[in-house]
């Protein structure tokens, strides 16, 4: 355990590639199978991202509710989720799983699958 | 045979030493691409498009995700939105090797420092590959000039660095003090 603390203190010290707070954790490929935007990313993003990126949200004018709308952002949601920028703080962010499968399916390209 | 070993030991040190010391051995560094110059924001008569800014316009609430611009050559711009006139000088760009930039940013409207506009770069090499996280930070001095880094780029090719301005502020309005800009960066 004492190992473990000491570890963890020297990582913050020598600030770890990615920070403790926000996984370096992008897909080295595309995952194989990829993630399914219509029966796993769809849900993640609505769960995680549509309160805002929606009808009545402050983001409503970039809205991810269809999959066109969420393909042309490819580009920024990933960078913005891998970078723990999105969401914003103060909201709930995926989960590791949800994590991994929105970062897959995006670092396949975001195929409407 | 021991005896040649120990006499062969300093002329290995003075080799690896001599290697060591004897300049970069990675090459000519990258850095911005030099292309066509930007006139986005130059008019057709030749004037230029000033959007002016108004901190009270900033409502705060999101990152602001906007409407991009095209990604830019060389190391000057006016933003996407013709709200600022920005400027900026990378440490030697390789693979790898955490790279620093330092960016100066001016209110088009009055030429004034935009200060503490929350610097924050983007950085990708395209749609699928985003620059590793590297505990970016952002500093400011003197007003309007803003160091950040370290960005580390994992692999060889054109990326794009996206610096945003204020992003904290919404862009949903024009006045936004909400800005953005894109360069090339080569990465050798």
């Amino acid at each position: 355990m004492k190992t473990v603390s000491i570890a963890l203190v020297l990582v913050a010290a020598c600030g770890g590639s990615g920070g403790l707070s926000c996984p370096n954790d992008l897909p080295q490929g595309c995952p194989s199978p990829a993630p399914s935007y219509r029966t796993q990313v769809a849900a993640v993003i609505a769960n995680r991202c549509v309160s805002c990126h929606g009808p009545g949200g402050q983001e409503a004018a970039l809205p991810f509710t269809s999959y066109q709308q969420v393909f042309n952002s490819r580009s920024v949601i990933l960078n913005q989720v891998y970078h723990c920028v999105m969401p914003p703080a103060g909201n709930p962010a995926p989960d590791s799983q949800q994590r991994a499968l929105l970062l897959g399916w995006l670092v396949c390209g975001a195929p409407d699958n | 045979m021991v005896m040649r070993r120990v006499a062969a030991l300093p002329a290995l040190v003075v080799a690896v030493a001599w290697a060591c010391s004897s300049g970069d051995q990675r090459g000519p560094a990258g850095g911005p691409v030099s292309g066509q110059l930007d006139k986005h924001c130059t008019l057709p008569d030749g004037g230029m498009q000033v959007q002016p800014t108004d901190p009270a316009a900033c409502q705060i609430g999101g990152t602001g995700t906007a409407q991009y611009g095209p990604t830019l050559y060389n190391a000057e711009a006016d933003d996407d939105d013709c709200k600022y006139h920005v400027k900026f000088t990378a440490s030697p760009v390789y693979g790898n090797t955490d790279v620093s930039f330092i960016l100066t940013a001016t209110r088009k409207a009055d030429g004034a420092p935009a200060t503490g506009a929350n610097l924050d770069a983007e950085v990708f090499l395209d749609s699928t590959h985003p620059a590793p996280n590297s505990n970016q930070h952002t500093t400011e001095s003197p007003p309007g000039t803003y160091k950040i880094g370290p960005v580390r780029f994992d692999r060889a090719g054109q990326w794009t660095v996206r610096f945003h301005l204020y992003e904290q502020c919404l862009d949903s309005v024009p006045d936004s003090p909400h800005g953005h800009v894109a360069f090339f960066v080569d990465v050798p």
